[in-house]
C-alpha cells in the first residue's frame, strides 16, 4: 500500500516556479543569458526566420531520434517527445509528437536549475530523468535526456528528447504492472543524473540505468538516439546565435512565448464567459477491483483567461494514476489539439492564460509512492479527455471559434505486452503498438477519420503488420476496420479496428499484460446530440484449434470460428498467452457530432456502402431505410418520423 | 543517327531539345495540349525540325532516340483519370490501405498542416471497398504456406470484380516477397479468366517488406498502367508513321529511362518523369565541369524543386509520398515545396510575415503581372527592390506594373506593420531567401550530406534571383546558373542525356555478418534480372553498369539505412566491410558516438540498379570566349540585393553581351531572356566556357560549430 | 427574438435577456445557459442504445450500472446530447 514517504517531498513538482523564483534559487557560478526587454533591434524578419529554424529544429530532432531508436513504439509510433525551452525551461517549441510528454519538461528543467544549479550545470552536461513527480516522464517508461545550451559561457537555452522505452523493470514486462499497490512494485523513477558530462556519456550512470531493463540493448540504443537528437538541437540553436546574435534568437523566444500567449488569449476573447464539465472513467484500477474512477474537470472562462478544477475527481488508486506532471502535460496537450492549430507551439507562454485547481492525492495528482506506471494512458489520458471535452464544449457556443469543435476520439490505450522466447530461443518483448489506428472525433462539418490515430500525438503511426510478425513470434489472423465503431452522428466519429495475433513458430507460452479502460463505460464521448464511439474489447481465445482451421483451408473472420473458449479480459491483467490461443483486441472509434437523424441520407448510404455502419445502425440510429444498397426516401422520411414520435414516448420530463 | 531529342512536357509548355554528333544543340518550344499531351510532344518536334532547318521527316528519320518526360502517370493520378481497378490481399488485411499505417492522414504535409491536427485528413481512398477482395491464403515471414490459397473463392471473388467493370487487377499479398507462388497463381487464374485485364503482382514491382507501401505501389501501378500504354502506343505508332525509327524512351522518377513498351509495366516509376530532368542535366553538366556534388534548384512560379548529385550520381530515395499515400519505388530524391516566385506574402493576426505556401499561380499571378492578382508575392517584391526590370521580364515577353506591386505589398504588409514599402519588400525577399535555405539544408543534411561539400546548380525562372543569397546561407563552394544555349529547357536537355535505368530489389532480412554465399545469391540473382530488363527495352548500350545496395539497420531499428556493396563474389571479410560501411553512413548521418554495435547489425532488403549507358551524350557547346577582360555595363539602377547592404547604385549586365572569361563584381544584376541572376555584393560571377555564370563569395570562411563534438 | 442572438451550442440560442430557443425548431428552451440541458426531457435505457458495438455487459469489469441517456429538445424532439454513462 501507498504509505507516505517523508522525504519524497523534494522530488514533487506540483506547479511551475516563476522566474523570479528560479533566479532566487540559483547559485552565482551559473550565469543565465537572459531576455532584455529593452532590446529593440528585432525586425519581423529576422523574427520569422529564427521562429521557422525552431521549429524545424524540433522536426529534425524528432525525425533524427525516430531514425535511430530501436523501439517499435518510437519509430514506428512517435510515442516520442522533443522541445526546445528558453534559460529557465519555458518550452518555446514542441515538436509534433506525444504532445502531454513533451510539454512536461518545464517541471523537469524548474527542478535541474534549483536542485543541480549548486553542484554545477556545465556546458556539455546531459541529464536523464523519467521520475513523473519531477516532469519529463508521464510514468517511468518516458525517458527525458536533458541538455543545457551555453553560450559565451552563459546558460542560454535548452533541449530535450523524451520517448517510450519497451522495458525498464519492475514486477512485469514491458514495466506495466497491473497488481502494483505501489511505485516500489514498478520501474524505479530516476531524477535527474548526469548521464553526459563534457560530452561523454558516463558509463558508471548508464550502467545504473540500464541494469533494471529487460531489454538493456534497446534502451541502450535508444539513449544514443535521444542523446544524437539534443545534439542536432544543439548545433542548430547554437547556429542561429552565431548567425543572428544571442540576443536576436532570445528576443525570438520571448516573442514566441509572447505570441502564444496573445494569440491564445485573443481565441478566447471570441468565446462567451461560461462554466463547462467533463469527466472521464477508469474501469478498475488494478487486477480485482471492480470499481469506476473518475476525472472531472470544470473550465471556468472569464474574458482571456481559463481556470481547470478538477475537484471531484477520484482519489488516488491502483495503478492508473497520475503526478502533476501528467496533469500538466496533458492540459495543455488538450490546449494545443482544439485551440493551437494557428498558435505557436510555445507552451511556456499559453501557461500564462492558465490556472488549475487540484487536490493532491487524486488520480490525476497522486502522492509518492502511488503507482503511476500506467499513468501516461490512463489518469492522464483521462485529463485530455476532459480537457478536450470542456474546449469543445466551450467552442460549440461559440461563432468565432465554432470550426475549432469536435467530438472525442479514442479516449483510451488498448495495451498488450508480449514477453517470451522465438522460434530460435531467443528472449523478446514486445507491445503491440496497433491501437495507435483508433477512430477520430467528429467536427461542426465534417466526419472523424476512420483509423486516423491518437491526435494528442499528431504524427502517430502504426507498423505494418509484416513488421510486426518480423519483430515477434505473432502471425495476424486480421487487421481490418470494425463496422459501426464510429459514434452516430450528424458527423460520424471515425471508424477504429480491430486484430486477432496467434503464437507462430514457438511452443513456448507467452507472458502477456493486457491493460485499457473503456470497456464497460464509453471515454469517445459525442457531442451536441452525437453518440459516443464503440467500447474498447480484448477477449482470449482458449485453446483454439487454428492448426485444423488453417488445415481445412479457412482463416477465421470471427471469434465463432476459432474452437477453443472465449474469455473476456479485464481492465487490467497480467496472463499468459498459450501456443494454442487467440489474441483479439478491438480499440475505440471516434464520437459522433449532432443527431444522427439529421445526417444527410446519401452519406449514410456511402457509409453502408463503405462498411462503416451497418444497415441495421443505419435503420435504427440513423433512421435511413435502404433497398438493395440504395436509400429508400420515403421510407427514410417515415422512419425519421417515427424515431422522433419514440422519443417523445418514451422521454421523461425532467426531474 | 544523328540526333538524340529530349522532350519535356509542362504544364504550360512542350519543351523540346535535339542535339547532333557536331556538338550543336537546338530547342524549340510549343505550346502543352491537355488532355492529350501527345499533340504537343508532336507539336514541339515540327517547332524543332522547323527552327532547325529540316522537315520533321527528316528529323526523326535520323533520330537515334527520343526521351521524354512524360505527366501522364501523375495527371492520371491527380485528376482521377485511372483505370478502374480491383485488387486482391490476403484475407483479414483488406483494410490496410485504408488504415494507412494512420500516417496517411499527415504524409507529406508540411510543418503548419501538422499543427493543425484535428483539422488534418486522409486523402480520398485509392479504390471502394467493394473492389477490394480477400483472397484465403496465407505466407509467413519465413515464406511457409501456412494456408493454401483458396482458388475457388478466388475465381468467384475476380468473376465479380470482372462483373464490377474492373479493366486492372493489382495483387499484394503478405509476405509475398518471401514466396510469390500464391501472387504468381493469382496471376494465372485471372489470365486464365480474363486475359485482356491488366495484371500487376506486388512482387515483381515491388518486392520489399511492409505491406502497406508495398499494396499502395501495385494498386496504383495498375491504376495508371493502362493509362500510360494508352497514351504511349499511339504516340509512338504516330511517331513512327512521321518517321521515327530510334526507340522511344520514358524518363522514370529514377533519373533514368525505360522504353516505352516496357514502361506501362512500371508505370508508377514514371510519376516523377519530369521533376528529374533537373537533377539529370545538373549531373551532365556537373560531368562536363568536373562538378561531383551539385544540388540542383529549380524555383519555377509555384514550386521549388530540390534534388541532389553526390559523387557524379543522383541521390535516390527508396520510397516517396504522393497524395498522403506512401509509394516504395526507389526515385531520385527530389524535394518539392510550393515556395515559387508566385509565393504570397501574408501577416497572420499578430502581424507575423509569412512567404507561402500560398501561391497566386500562374492565374492571377503576381499583382505585378496586372492579370488581377491583388496580393503581395515574391515576384512582386523583387519587382519593388529593384532586381526585376519591368520592362525586360522573360526577355521582354512580359510588361511589369511596378506601382500594382508597391500597392500590393504596402496594402497588406507595409501598412500594417508601419515598415516603408521598401523595407517591407526587403522582409519578403529575405524570407523568402531562409525559407529556401531551409528547405535545401533540410534535404542535404538529412540525407547525410554537408551542404559545404556542394555545388549550387539553380536554374527555373526565379532561381537565379534566390541562389546567391541561399548559395551563400549553405556555404556551398559556390552557384552556377546554367545559361547556355539550353537555359530555358534545361530539364529537356537533361532527358536528351539520360541513360537507361532499371532497378530490382528484394527482402530477406539476416544478421550481419552473415553467409556471404547467401548474399551473393541475392545479389547475383538481382543483377541477373536487371541485366534482363536491360535486354527487354531492345536498345544498344555502350556500357551495362551495375551497383548494389542494402538497407541496413541495427537490430531492432525500423528504418534502414542503404548502404552499398561491393561487387563479385562475396567474401567474409566484403561482409564485414558492409557492417563498417553502415557504421561510418550512420554516424555521418546522426553524429559519431550514436551507434550502437552491441545491438547488432542486420541488413533488410538488397537492391540492384542497373544502368544501360546510352552510346551518345550531348555536351553543351562552348560559349565565345570574351575579347576584353571586362564586360560592358548596360546600366545602372538602384536596387537592394541584401538587406544587410541596404539600397546600392548595381551595374546591370546584359547577359547576350557577356562572353566566356567575363568577370563581374557584385553588387550586380545580370539580365538573361529567361531569367535574371543577382550578384551581392562582395560576390564575384564569372562567365564560364559553357557560358554559365558561376557565382562566388570572395571573403566566406567555413565556421563549423564549437564544441559539438560528442 | 432579439436581433442580438448569440450561439450557446449548436443546438440552442439565446438572445441578450437571457431567454434560450431550439435552433432547429425556435421552440423555447427552459434554464440557463449553463444549466438548460439538466431542463430537456430525457431518456434513459440499455447502454447497447448507444450503439451496436457498446459492450452490453458492465458487470464484466465493474459493479456499477453502465446505460445510455438521450435528452431531447422538447418541441422537434432534436437530440441534445446523448452520452453513455454510469446511471
Amino acid at each position: 500500500m501507498a504509505f507516505p514517504v517523508p522525504g519524497s517531498e523534494v522530488f514533487t513538482q506540483r506547479g511551475l516556479a516563476s522566474r523570479e523564483a528560479v533566479l532566487a534559487a540559483l547559485p552565482d557560478s551559473l550565469e543565465l543569458h537572459q531576455h532584455d526587454p529593452s532590446f529593440d533591434e528585432l525586425d519581423a524578419l529576422t523574427a520569422e526566420v529564427v521562429r521557422h529554424r525552431l521549429w524545424a529544429t524540433t522536426e529534425r530532432m524528432g525525425q533524427a531520434l525516430n531514425r535511430m531508436s530501436g523501439s517499435l513504439v518510437v519509430t514506428d509510433c512517435n510515442d516520442i517527445g522533443v522541445v526546445i525551452t528558453n534559460e529557465i525551461g519555458d518550452v518555446v517549441q514542441v515538436g509534433p509528437y506525444s504532445l502531454s510528454l513533451a510539454t512536461s519538461i518545464d517541471l523537469a528543467i524548474r527542478w535541474i536549475l534549483e536542485h543541480r544549479g549548486p553542484s554545477g550545470i556545465r556546458d556539455g552536461d546531459m541529464f536523464l530523468c523519467n521520475d513523473p513527480w519531477i516532469g519529463g516522464a508521464i510514468h517511468q517508461n518516458d525517458v527525458a535526456v536533458i541538455a543545457p545550451i551555453f553560450h559565451d559561457g552563459k546558460l542560454f537555452a535548452w533541449t530535450a528528447s523524451m520517448a517510450h522505452q519497451i522495458d525498464l523493470g519492475g514486477a512485469s514486462p514491458g514495466s506495466w504492472t497491473p497488481r502494483a499497490e505501489d511505485v516500489f512494485m514498478e520501474s524505479l523513477p530516476t531524477p535527474p543524473v548526469r548521464i553526459v558530462r563534457n560530452f561523454e556519456i558516463q558509463d558508471d550512470v548508464e550502467d545504473v540505468y540500464l541494469r533494471r531493463s529487460r531489454m538493456p540493448k534497446v534502451v541502450a540504443l535508444d539513449l544514443r538516439a535521444k542523446i544524437g537528437a539534443n545534439r542536432v538541437g544543439r548545433e542548430r540553436v547554437l547556429e542561429l546565435v552565431e548567425r543572428y546574435g544571442a540576443d536576436t534568437v532570445k528576443a525570438t523566444m520571448a516573442r514566441q512565448l509572447d505570441d502564444a500567449e496573445a494569440k491564445l488569449r485573443a481565441k478566447l476573447a471570441l468565446a462567451p464567459d461560461g462554466t463547462w464539465t467533463a469527466s472521464s472513467f477508469q474501469e478498475q484500477s488494478h487486477t480485482g477491483d471492480r470499481n469506476l474512477h473518475e476525472v472531472r474537470c470544470t473550465l471556468t472562462k472569464t474574458g482571456t483567461e481559463m481556470h481547470f478544477d478538477f475537484t471531484g475527481t477520484s482519489p488516488e488508486a491502483g495503478m492508473i494514476n497520475c503526478t502533476y506532471a501528467g496533469l500538466h502535460g496533458a492540459l495543455v496537450a488538450g490546449i494545443i489539439m482544439n485551440l493551437g492549430h494557428d498558435i505557436p507551439w510555445a507552451t511556456g507562454g499559453m501557461w500564462r492564460a492558465i490556472t488549475v485547481t487540484s487536490e493532491p492525492g487524486t488520480l490525476n495528482n497522486a502522492d509518492f509512492p502511488a503507482a503511476v506506471g500506467k499513468a501516461s494512458v490512463a489518469a492522464s489520458f483521462c485529463t485530455i479527455n476532459v480537457v478536450e471535452e470542456c474546449l469543445s464544449k466551450m467552442t460549440d457556443g461559440s461563432e468565432g471559434l465554432h470550426d475549432h469543435t469536435t467530438a472525442k476520439g479514442c479516449g483510451t490505450w488498448d495495451l498488450c505486452v508480449l514477453a517470451g522466447l522465438d522460434g530460435a530461443g531467443q528472449p523478446f518483448a514486445t507491445m503491440l503498438t496497433d491501437a495507435m489506428g483508433a477512430g477520430c472525433g467528429a467536427g461542426v462539418d465534417r466526419d472523424g477519420t476512420d483509423s486516423g490515430g491518437i491526435l494528442s500525438i499528431p504524427m502517430g503511426r502504426m507498423p505494418d503488420v509484416e513488421m510486426m510478425e518480423f519483430s515477434a513470434p505473432i502471425l495476424y489472423l486480421w487487421r481490418r476496420e470494425e463496422t459501426d465503431t464510429g459514434g452516430a452522428g450528424r458527423y460520424r466519429g471515425g471508424v477504429t479496428a480491430s486484430l486477432a495475433i496467434i503464437p507462430h513458430n514457438t511452443e513456448v507460452p507467452m507472458g502477456q499484460v493486457v491493460s485499457g479502460s473503456g470497456k464497460a463505460v464509453s471515454q469517445n464521448t459525442g457531442l451536441a446530440g452525437g453518440y459516443p464511439g464503440n467500447t474498447q474489447l480484448d477477449i482470449a481465445v482458449r485453446e483454439g484449434e487454428l492448426a485444423r482451421v488453417f488445415a481445412e483451408g479457412r482463416i477465421p473472420a470471427a471469434v465463432e470460428e476459432m474452437g477453443g473458449t472465449t474469455e473476456i479480459l479485464s481492465c487490467e491483467e497480467e496472463t499468459v498467452l498459450g501456443p494454442r490461443d487467440v489474441h483479439v483486441m478491438l480499440w475505440q472509434g471516434g464520437g459522433g457530432y449532432g443527431d444522427p437523424v439529421s445526417r444527410d441520407p446519401g452519406l449514410v448510404v456511402h457509409d453502408v456502402a463503405e462498411l462503416r455502419v451497418s444497415p441495421q445502425a443505419a435503420h435504427d440510429i440513423y433512421g435511413v431505410v435502404l433497398v438493395d444498397g440504395e436509400l429508400d426516401e420515403a421510407g427514410t422520411t417515415a422512419r425519421r418520423e417515427q424515431i422522433k414520435n419514440e422519443r417523445r414516448e418514451k422521454a421523461v420530463a425532467a426531474r | 543517327m544523328v540526333y538524340v531529342l529530349g522532350i519535356d512536357v509542362g504544364g504550360t509548355f512542350t519543351d523540346a531539345v535535339a542535339a547532333d554528333l557536331d556538338g550543336n544543340l537546338y530547342s524549340a518550344k510549343a505550346p502543352s495540349t491537355p488532355p492529350d499531351f501527345g499533340q504537343g510532344v508532336l507539336d514541339s518536334i515540327d517547332a524543332l525540325s522547323a527552327s532547325m532547318g529540316v522537315s520533321t521527316a527528316e528529323l526523326l528519320g535520323q533520330t537515334s532516340y527520343i526521351a521524354h518526360g512524360t505527366t501522364s502517370t501523375l495527371n492520371a493520378l491527380v485528376t482521377g483519370a485511372v483505370a478502374t481497378t480491383g485488387f486482391i490481399t490476403t484475407k483479414g488485411h483488406r483494410d490496410a490501405i485504408f488504415i494507412m499505417n494512420i500516417e496517411g492522414r499527415y504524409a507529406g504535409k508540411g510543418a503548419e498542416e501538422i499543427q493543425a491536427v484535428k483539422r488534418t485528413r486522409k486523402p480520398k481512398a485509392l479504390v471502394p471497398k467493394r473492389q477490394v477482395k480477400e483472397a484465403v491464403e496465407r505466407i509467413d515471414l519465413n515464406g511457409s504456406v501456412v494456408v493454401t490459397l483458396d482458388e475457388e473463392a478466388l475465381r468467384a471473388d475476380v468473376r465479380d470484380l470482372l462483373e464490377q467493370g474492373v479493366t486492372s487487377i493489382a495483387v499484394s499479398l503478405l509476405w509475398s516477397f518471401r514466396n510469390p507462388s500464391h501472387e504468381h497463381r493469382v496471376r494465372e487464374i485471372i489470365e486464365e479468366m480474363a486475359p485482356e485485364v491488366f495484371v500487376v503482382l506486388s512482387s515483381d514491382i515491388s518486392p520489399r517488406i511492409r505491406e502497406y507501401p508495398r499494396s499502395v505501389t501495385t494498386l496504383l501501378n495498375a491504376q495508371v498502367g493502362p493509362m500510360l500504354r494508352d497514351y504511349l502506343a499511339p504516340l509512338q505508332a504516330e511517331l513512327e508513321n512521321r518517321g521515327l525509327e530510334g526507340p522511344l524512351l520514358i524518363m522514370q522518377g529514377s533519373g533514368g529511362t525505360i522504353a516505352a513498351a516496357e514502361a506501362p509495366k512500371v508505370a508508377i516509376t514514371t510519376i516523377g518523369s519530369v521533376l528529374t530532368g533537373g537533377v539529370a542535366g545538373a549531373r551532365k553538366l556537373g560531368s562536363q565541369l568536373g562538378h561531383e556534388n551539385i544540388i540542383s534548384t529549380d524555383i519555377g512560379g509555384t514550386t521549388f524543386l530540390v534534388g541532389m548529385v553526390v559523387d557524379g550520381e543522383p541521390v535516390m530515395e527508396s520510397s516517396t509520398v504522393l497524395d498522403q499515400y506512401r509509394i516504395s519505388t526507389p526515385m531520385a530524391k527530389v524535394a518539392t515545396i510550393g515556395s515559387g516566385g508566385g509565393a504570397i506574402a501574408s501577416l497572420d493576426a499578430n502581424n507575423n510575415l509569412h512567404v507561402g505556401p500560398r501561391s497566386a499561380g500562374a492565374k492571377p499571378g503576381p499583382a505585378c503581372f496586372g492579370m488581377g492578382g491583388e496580393e503581395p508575392t515574391v515576384t512582386d517584391a523583387n519587382l519593388v527592390l529593384g532586381i526585376l526590370n519591368p520592362d525586360y521580364f522573360l526577355g521582354g515577353a512580359k510588361t511589369l506594373d511596378v506601382e500594382k506591386a508597391r500597392a500590393a505589398i504596402a496594402t497588406h504588409i507595409g501598412d500594417p506593420l508601419g515598415l516603408s514599402v521598401e523595407d517591407a519588400a526587403a522582409a519578403i525577399f529575405e524570407i523568402q531567401n531562409a525559407q529556401t535555405a531551409d528547405l535545401v539544408r533540410t534535404e542535404v543534411v538529412g540525407a547525410g550530406f554537408d551542404p559545404r561539400d556542394f555545388m549550387i546548380y539553380a536554374f527555373g525562372g526565379s532561381g537565379p534571383i534566390h541562389c546567391a543569397a541561399y548559395g551563400r546561407d549553405l556555404r556551398s563552394q559556390g552557384i552556377l546558373v546554367p545559361l547556355g544555349p539550353t537555359s530555358s529547357t534545361f530539364s529537356a536537355y537533361g532527358l536528351a542525356n539520360a541513360d537507361v535505368l532499371v532497378t530490382a530489389e528484394r527482402s530477406d532480412p539476416m544478421a550481419l555478418p552473415a553467409d556471404p554465399a547467401r548474399l551473393t545469391k541475392h545479389l547475383q540473382e538481382l543483377e541477373a534480372e536487371v541485366r534482363e530488363q536491360l535486354e527487354a527495352q531492345g536498345l544498344t548500350y555502350k556500357e551495362i553498369r551495375t551497383s548494389r545496395e542494402a538497407d541496413v539497420r541495427y537490430t531492432a531499428q525500423i528504418w534502414e539505412v542503404p548502404t552499398p556493396i561491393p561487387d563479385g563474389e562475396l567474401t567474409e571479410e566484403s561482409v564485414r566491410g558492409i557492417v563498417d560501411a553502415f557504421e561510418d553512413r550512420y554516424s555521418t548521418l546522426y553524429g559519431s558516438g550514436t551507434g550502437f554495435a552491441d545491438a547488432g547489425v542486420q541488413a533488410i532488403t538488397y537492391r540492384v540498379y542497373g544502368v544501360g549507358v546510352l552510346p551518345y551524350k550531348p555536351d553543351l557547346p562552348q560559349a565565345a570566349e570574351a575579347q576584353s577582360h571586362s564586360p560592358e555595363v548596360k546600366t545602372h539602377r538602384r536596387a537592394m540585393l541584401d538587406a544587410r547592404a541596404g539600397w546600392q547604385q548595381v551595374a546591370v549586365y546584359a547577359y547576350t553581351a557577356l562572353a566566356a572569361g567575363h568577370v563581374l563584381e557584385g553588387p550586380a544584376i545580370i539580365e538573361a531572356p529567361s531569367t535574371t541572376v543577382v550578384v551581392p555584393g562582395g560576390a564575384t560571377a564569372t562567365v564560364d566556357r559553357l557560358g554559365n555564370v558561376v557565382i562566388t563569395y570572395r571573403e566566406e570562411k567555413n565556421h563549423g560549430v564549437p564544441g559539438s563534438g560528442l | 427574438m432579439s436581433t442580438q442572438a448569440r450561439s450557446i451550442s449548436s443546438n440552442a440560442r439565446q438572445d441578450d435577456a437571457g431567454a434560450l430557443w431550439c435552433t432547429h425548431c425556435q421552440g423555447a428552451l427552459e434554464g440557463t445557459a449553463d444549466d438548460y440541458l439538466e431542463h430537456l426531457p430525457a431518456y434513459v435505457g440499455a447502454a447497447t442504445e448507444g450503439g451496436p458495438r457498446i459492450y452490453a455487459d458492465a458487470s464484466a469489469w465493474i459493479d456499477s450500472k453502465v446505460v445510455f441517456r438521450q435528452s431531447y429538445c422538447p418541441h422537434c424532439w432534436t437530440a441534445f446530447h446523448s452520452e453513455v454513462v454510469p446511471a
